[in-house]
């Protein structure tokens, strides 16, 4: 870490704030059972970066993420009003918002490219995250973001176990459910948005997922379960932002995304509560115990 | 169940592992039942505890068991929900499964038809693996684990009991369409044969399914909460047909959850608990000391069984 | 045939095949793994190329429909293991995904393989990359891929068309009649694979789900038989290509991205206005049933 320059070092730090905002998130995602809306939201979000750039006419993060953030609102909220007035399930729905959004985000995008002062706002990067290429202030922008987003969750701790786990009561306690439906939503924008510009769509959706799935092996505590899954995901985003300065160039988005998915081969194997080694452990003892009492039986049943 | 409920029907079958799916993927020919010897070797092999009434009957060389379940293990999650389930079905029974929420009534039929992986244990159909006697047993699933809104009509569904008849490259006739009808008829849905499913009722949609084991015309049907949320009229309709194909010489076991019936309409009870905790005619078995066995005191019951 | 012919029939094809595939797709809700499968591609055409540093078409499909084909197992593998469909789907196909990236950054190099082109396809280059068949003259390679393509899928799904209906609505009952229900998941997935592959070098990634999954949605709406939803989900898909071509030539923008949004309009005009399942439909019905009925 000695040779690190200043700016390697801000986005070292930001990739840590990311991604351990994205680990706590992500837990939230998977108990509610919309782990891969975060990558629908991710594909959605770009019209609205388009288009605030477009307004603009220059390259600005904050204007961009507001966009983005609304574009993603709007599709949840199509989503949403899909699920519920028709017969079209909930994955279909998703599928239909990513990829339609994401072609209207293309269509605008090679409109944008043509206007005059226009050129780069830079898809590629949008794709793929070029977190090395961030400017100073973007970053400094996504670890205050991803700080807020730590705190939140850490000061609402309570309500959202009760939200999660047992909603009714929650509603009996006068939490109100719509509040925390939009607290969510807003939570997960936000997160996904000031990660696209660092990891990029497709992987913003792998750091959603896999650090929460990683920390169910582990454990069944709702709050050890967000430590472990921000853990997790602070590391995989330190790990992959160190490896991807190794060459010339490279993306970190990927490398934080096999980062992480390392993390969770190790914790499907060796996890200690479910983890593979464990469960065979488990039901080889099941099963030597089974022949120990059938023997047992079949001598009583022997004339 | 959860599981079922997750992302339409494929879920319960992926969640067994490709154990299951081996089993479940291999399209086996129909090998009726080998007989006497066949079963006599079965019931060597493990030591097998018989239940109350078959006993007598088999060993006076009375017909032969349909089913034979010995020592039966099986788990969910990390929960032992089978545990050592061990009896005997003879034809011509009708049989209420009963047991608490939990008890693993569910769990036991999908563990027999391979649904479900298997912890220990053995299961016979007609004295063989069930694989060799699929065409022999008839399934109706819960309601639930069903996509309602999948474009079909009460007909295809119907039809669909016969697709393993059919086989493979081969549309289905009209002799099938017209057994497929009968057994709408049989179900009193002979007029909704072309309504869309998604807008048959609890009920109708209960009585299709029902059409479409009796299309399947199976020997034993495995029937897993057939009369749960259905109206008065259904019960009926669905409990006389059951009855029926009882008189017809056929066996039918039905997963109930409604003790207040089960004297009514069963001539054989098992009650069941993550084990047996008794199984036999309804008369003798059904008793206040084996429903609070099976229940562990969590039932009171407004009166006591009578007889 | 016209440059623009060649265009159209290349995406009707594109429309008809995603429409076929798409149908069962969503029936058996299987989006999202539409989705996870047109990204992992990259990885196996990433490969295909690594490994016979060659760029051409059947190269690419084996590996492209070799990675499909994985990434269904790898799914299947972890959720054997316990993970949540969604969660295994999200983690297969990220971690795939994100392999193809790293090898195309670290052993390609940008010169050939633009993982740009293979997100957003290059429909305007298909006119002009053609093969000589004897008897019809010079044509575009992508269209004969997809005419067989078409010709593999459209054939299996006839053949097999009662098996796929009954393990779509009822695997449980499929696999106690002894249709081989694993078996066919496979197989379609394959289908899904070699669909998305052949539709790439088109239309890239992102148009292929959108035709997978969009016109067979709005089908849904507008039939209860699934014969119906087939052809009307792949006559859904032709309209949109024309569509989306219409109107990225009146703006001039991204052919792709046009026919993408194209399938969205198409989709929310069924939601809405579908006489069976639309929302305008629906309310009518459910304002006509609260009113005391007067007489008849």
């Amino acid at each position: 870490m000695i040779g690190l320059s200043h700016n390697a070092l801000w986005v070292l730090v930001s990739m840590l704030m990311l991604g351990t905002a994205a680990g706590l998130v992500g837990c939230f995602a998977y108990w509610k059972r919309q782990s891969l809306m975060s990558d629908a939201l991710a594909h959605a979000a770009l019209p609205g970066v388009v288009i605030g750039y477009a307004i603009l006419g220059f390259k600005s993060l904050p204007v961009m993420l507001l966009g983005a953030a609304a574009s993603a609102l709007a599709g949840a909220l199509a989503v949403s009003w899909i699920r519920s007035s028709s017969r079209v399930k909930e994955d279909t729905a998703m599928g239909i918002i990513l990829s339609v959004f994401f072609g209207l985000g293309i269509m605008l995008l090679a409109i944008v490219n043509r206007m005059p002062g226009g050129g780069q706002s830079g898809l590629n990067s949008f794709i793929f995250g070029q977190a090395a290429a961030m400017v100073r202030q973007d970053m400094r922008l996504m670890a205050a973001v991803a700080a807020v987003v730590l705190l939140v969750v850490l000061a609402s701790f309570k309500e959202w176990k009760l939200y999660l786990f047992d909603p009714a009561f929650a509603r009996g306690l006068g939490l109100s459910g719509r509040l925390m439906e939009a607290a969510w939503l807003a939570l997960l924008v936000v997160v996904i948005v000031i990660g696209i510009q660092a990891v990029g769509v497709i992987l913003m959706a792998a750091l959603l997922i896999i650090p929460a799935v990683s920390a169910r092996y582990w454990t069944n505590g709702f709050g050890r379960m967000l430590a472990l899954a921000a853990l997790f995901g602070g590391g995989a985003g330190v790990a992959g932002t160190c490896v991807s300065t190794l060459g010339d160039g490279w993306p970190t988005g990927p490398f934080i995304v096999i980062a992480a998915a390392g993390i969770f081969l190790l914790s499907l194997v060796f996890g200690a509560r479910k983890g593979l080694l464990v469960r065979a452990m488990q039901r080889r003892a099941q099963v030597r115990s089974l022949q120990a009492r059938t023997i047992r039986r079949e001598g009583e049943a022997l004339p | 169940m959860e599981t079922m409920r997750d992302a339409g029907g494929m879920e319960s079958l992926r969640a067994d592992g490709p154990a299951a799916a081996r089993q479940a993927s291999g399209a086996e020919p129909v090998r009726l039942a080998d007989g006497p010897a066949a079963a006599r070797q079965a019931s060597g092999t493990v030591a097998m505890r018989q239940s109350a009434g078959s006993a007598t009957a088999r060993r006076a060389g009375g017909p032969e068991p349909v089913l034979q379940v010995c020592g039966l293990h099986a788990a969910y999650r990390r929960n032992k929900v089978l545990e050592d389930v061990t009896f005997e079905v003879m034809p011509g029974t009708l049989t209420a499964i009963v047991g608490p929420n939990g008890a693993g009534k569910s769990t036991l039929l999908k563990t027999m038809l391979d649904l479900h992986p298997r912890l220990g244990g053995e299961v016979r159909f007609f004295g063989t693996a069930y694989r060799y006697a699929k065409l022999r047993v008839g399934y109706v699933p819960q309601r639930g684990s069903v996509d309602w809104d999948f474009p079909t009509d009460a007909l295809d569904v119907v039809l669909m009991g016969l697709y393993g008849r059919i086989g493979w490259l081969r549309r289905p006739g009209r002799r099938h369409r017209e057994l497929a009808l009968g057994a709408l008829a049989k179900m009193g849905m002979a007029e909704y044969a072309k309504r869309q499913i998604s807008e048959l009722s609890g009920g109708q949609q209960q009585r299709v399914f029902l059409a479409r084991a009796l299309a399947q015309d199976a020997d034993l049907y495995l029937l897993d909460e057939p009369l749960a949320g259905v109206d008065a009229a259904t019960e009926r309709a669905i409990m006389e047909m059951l009855q029926t194909l009882r008189a017809a010489g056929k066996t039918v076991m039905v997963v109930h959850h409604d003790l207040q019936t089960v004297e009514d309409w069963f001539d054989h009870v098992l009650l069941l608990n993550r084990t047996v905790i008794a199984h036999g005619p309804t008369a003798s078995v059904f008793t206040p000391e084996t429903v609070a066995r099976a229940y562990g005191g969590w039932l009171r019951r407004k009166e006591p069984v009578t007889g | 045939m016209s440059y623009d012919g060649w265009i159209l029939l290349t995406a009707s094809l594109v429309g008809l095949t995603c429409g076929l595939v798409g149908t069962l797709l969503i029936l058996r809700r299987m989006a999202m793994m539409a989705d996870a499968i047109s990204h992992t591609v990259l990885l196996g055409i990433v490969i295909a190329y690594l490994v016979t540093r060659e760029l051409t078409g059947l190269h690419m499909l084996v590996g492209a429909a070799a990675a499909g084909l994985l990434t269904a197992v790898l799914v299947q593998w972890l959720h054997a293991r316990g993970v949540r469909q969604e969660a295994s789907i999200g983690i297969v196909f990220t971690t795939l995904f994100a392999i193809g990236v790293v090898l195309i950054a670290t052993r390609v190099g940008n010169a050939h393989l633009d993982v740009q082109h293979a997100l957003m396809g290059e429909i305007t280059f298909i006119p002009w990359e053609t093969t000589r068949v004897p008897g019809l003259g010079e044509i575009p390679e992508a269209v004969l891929v997809l005419l067989a393509v078409l010709a593999v899928v459209g054939g299996l799904i006839f053949a097999f068309y009662k098996e796929w209906k009954i393990t779509s609505f009822d695997p449980a009952l499929a696999a106690a009649l002894g249709i081989p229900v694993a078996f066919l998941h496979y197989l379609f997935m394959g289908m899904v694979s070699v669909t998305a592959v052949a539709a790439f070098d088109a239309v890239g990634a992102i148009m292929v789900i959108a035709m997978l999954i969009t016109p067979a949605a709005a089908a849904y709406l507008w039939t209860d038989r699934l014969s119906v939803m087939l052809l009307l989900s792949g006559l859904f898909g032709v309209l949109s290509a024309f569509a989306g071509y219409a109107a990225a030539w009146l703006l001039d923008t991204s052919i792709s991205g046009s026919m993408a949004f194209a399938t969205g309009v198409l989709f929310l005009i069924s939601f809405l206005g579908s006489p069976r399942h639309g929302l305008a439909a629906r309310r009518l019905r459910a304002r006509a049933a609260a009113r005391p009925s007067a007489g008849g």
